[in-house]
């Protein structure tokens, strides 16, 4: 049995501690002596301290120690236990065709796993594989023995979050901590709105284990320009961009988007992007920013540029002071991404490693980069410093541990009527 | 003589005599120097002869040779009558279970009314119990000491009697037996009257060891005649105690010493033959054999 509030039991051993001292301290009349010049002692409090070297009247202090002691127990929510080891390990792998080596990452799992361990397999759902019983990890080694090759494209931390709890349940029990390792790309497509929060409830460090991610391997597709300008300043950025991005379809526009530009977004597979990039009517020439939200990380411009108007969606990049400077907005597989930003025609602004990092963010695939390992810096919550968690708040109460307080606290009220019962005998011939 | 347990006794005191501390009143003819001169063969004085005188006591032959008439005196003896005044209050029941104070005060009466005895005194005995006074008349009768030693025996200590009101009826020679623990201010007032009256009071202040040592335990000590006086007899408190009961027995001798009364103070492990050979000393030399 051990303790979901272990210092409420720690006070009932204190208080219990307590009345030992209570009997061996105790404020008690000495025995009587029939002395016939008793009128020469001086006069004092007749209830004279004595402090015994041993307890005095042991059955009552038992009694009362172990009524103490079962209240503080019963406050204490005590579990029944289950046998095992005191920190005991969730291991969460990811299983995604994300991941380039699913041996490293067996091993890796195979490493993590203890005694008592659990193993939660995730791609974009998650799942308990298996709950380690006797043996060091027997069954969750059989499991991740028995995986079979990955056919999900990528993984979400956040079902893994909520079965890495169900899995926590399971395994708590008995144990003091345990111990949560996610072995995972951790790239930027695995975060999610909820992520965070489903993060925040786990409560205690997450250990993560990164893998490498499996690279575009896909032969470059080179972005197509829709242009009416022979010397379209996109042109040679985007030449200098092709040899750097991924296998995705990218379509950039110049003008109006065309029932052309639409047959070419359906046919270009998933993820493709089709960016509706105006032409600027007069040459801008207050500098101005502009920030674009890659998975990668984020691009920010400074140059003399123009606001264009935009559509409503959902918002890829920003003006300085915070206004949309590009929206996207899915359309079959791909997405259109509308572009405010007004670039000069003359000058070799697109030429530029700032307008090139721009640029590269802009045409990152829909949904933001897939493979994109993100640094350990931008997720500092995923796997802050801090205590294992404990056990106590991750168990779940059976319906013997519910009343296992009840049980305790009508003990502890025998035992106080059975203290009761043997003072009122012992009284009896003081009384006669 | 059935004496019962204490043969040994009288046997350690057999042959002392208790004189009188100062002449006694005239009487019937005794041991002890009277106050009145007698007609006994030992010359002590002549007086002249006064009207009234018996004329057989005229020494003629002084009176042949001086022509004046003068009566021949000679030192007069008579008998002490003793009572003794036992205190059997249930102060006299300690140590419990062994009544030292008990024990000691019927030894010592029993072998002082043997010397009082030898020396031809009448001997009677008053005991303060507390289902009422025994009560035995000085006499000089054989068999006197084996009566008061069955009477002493047949009384167990208890309860608080007073002793003062039992002074009046007592002999010349009154011997108040106690621990002084009762009624100690009116008994003075009454020994000190009894002392007016031409009497020979004795206190013998018993004591028990326990009394002056107690026990280094801590206890509730409890008077037995007093069930509602409890006080702790604890470390704290013993040096107390030690020092106000010093000074109440000094204080207690001091006053009845300055009424005429000799004090003894005998502790209850002092053999009772030496307490009773003390008690018959004369001040300044033995008693007489």
């Amino acid at each position: 049995m051990s303790f979901l509030t272990p210092w409420m039991f720690a006070t009932g051993v204190a208080a219990a501690l307590g009345v030992v001292a209570l009997h061996l301290l105790t404020t008690r009349r000495p025995p009587p002596l029939v002395l016939p010049t008793a009128r020469f002692v001086p006069e004092a409090d007749v209830r004279a301290v004595a402090r015994a070297q041993r307890p005095t009247d042991i059955l009552l202090m038992v009694l009362r120690a172990l009524a103490v002691l079962a209240v503080g127990a019963a406050f204490a929510r005590p579990v029944l236990d289950a046998p095992g080891p005191a920190v005991r390990t969730i291991v969460a792998l990811e299983w995604s065709r994300s991941v380039a080596d699913t041996a490293a990452a067996r091993r890796a799992a195979r490493e993590a796993l203890g005694v008592g361990g659990a193993l939660v397999v995730f791609d974009t759902s998650a799942r308990v594989a298996a709950v380690s019983g006797g043996a060091a990890g027997d069954d969750a080694a059989l499991a991740l023995d028995s995986l079979a090759a990955p056919v999900v494209a990528s993984a979400a931390l956040s079902p893994m979050f909520i079965a890495t709890a169900d899995a926590a349940l399971r395994i708590a029990r008995g144990a003091d901590s345990v111990r949560l390792v996610v072995i995972a790309t951790a790239s930027a497509a695995s975060f999610d709105a909820a992520t965070e929060q489903l993060r925040a409830t786990w409560p205690g460090r997450v250990e993560l284990v990164r893998l490498a991610a499996t690279a575009d391997t896909a032969p470059s597709r080179l972005p197509t320009l829709v242009t009416t300008m022979a010397d379209d300043p996109l042109r040679p950025a985007l030449a200098r961009l092709a040899a750097r991005r991924g296998a995705h379809g990218v379509r950039i526009v110049r003008e109006s988007p065309s029932a052309a530009d639409s047959n070419w977004l359906a046919d270009a597979g998933a993820r493709a992007v089709l960016l509706v990039w105006p032409r600027t009517g007069a040459a801008p020439t207050t500098a101005d920013g502009v920030t674009a939200f890659g998975g990668a990380g984020s691009a920010t411009l400074v140059a003399p540029l123009a606001r264009l108007s935009l559509p409503d969606g959902r918002t890829v990049a920003r003006w300085r002071d915070g206004t949309s400077a590009a929206v996207e907005h899915p359309l079959g597989e791909g997405c259109v991404r509308s572009i405010g930003i007004g670039i000069p025609e003359a000058g070799d602004l697109t030429l530029r490693d700032p307008f090139l990092r721009l640029l590269t963010a802009l045409v990152e695939p829909c949904g933001g980069a897939r493979t994109v390992a993100l640094p350990d810096s931008t997720t500092p919550w995923l796997s802050a410093d801090g205590p294992l968690a404990a056990a106590a708040s991750l168990v779940d109460l059976s319906g013997a541990d519910r009343q296992l307080p009840l049980v305790l606290l009508v003990a502890a009220l025998v035992l106080l009527a059975a203290e009761q019962w043997i003072r009122r005998r012992a009284r009896v011939p003081e009384s006669a | 003589m059935p004496v019962g347990p204490y043969g040994a006794l009288l046997d350690a005191v057999r042959g002392v005599r208790w004189p009188a501390r100062r002449p006694v009143p005239g009487g019937a003819p005794g041991a002890h120097t009277a106050r009145t001169r007698g007609v006994a063969p030992e010359f002590a004085e002549y007086r002249p002869y006064r009207q009234g005188d018996d004329p057989r006591r005229i020494d003629w032959k002084l009176l042949a040779r001086s022509d004046r008439a003068f009566i021949r005196l000679a030192p007069d003896h008579a008998i002490l009558g003793t009572t003794f005044l036992v205190d059997a209050s249930a102060s006299m029941d300690f140590p419990v279970g062994s009544e030292g104070k008990w024990t000691l005060a019927k030894r010592l009466a029993v072998g002082l009314a043997a010397a009082a005895h030898a020396s031809a005194d009448p001997v009677g005995l008053t005991i303060a119990a507390a289902d009422g006074v025994r009560r035995l008349e000085p006499r000089t009768r054989r068999g006197v000491i084996g009566e008061v030693a069955r009477t002493l025996d047949a009384v167990r200590p208890a309860g608080s009697t007073a002793l003062a009101p039992l002074v009046a009826s007592a002999a010349p020679r009154l011997v108040v037996i106690t621990d002084c623990l009762g009624d100690a201010d009116a008994m003075r007032i009454a020994l000190a009257r009894h002392i007016a009256r031409g009497g020979e009071v004795h206190v013998l202040h018993i004591v028990a060891r326990e009394e002056l040592e107690p026990a280094v335990t801590s206890s509730l000590a409890t008077d037995p005649e007093d069930a509602a006086l409890r006080r702790p007899l604890v470390p704290v408190t013993r040096s107390g105690y030690v020092e106000r009961f010093a000074a109440f027995r000094a204080e207690v001798a001091r006053a009845l010493r300055a009424d005429g009364v000799t004090v003894h103070e005998v502790r209850d492990d002092t053999p009772a033959d030496i307490a009773v050979r003390s008690v018959t000393r004369l001040p300044g030399g033995e008693s007489r054999r």
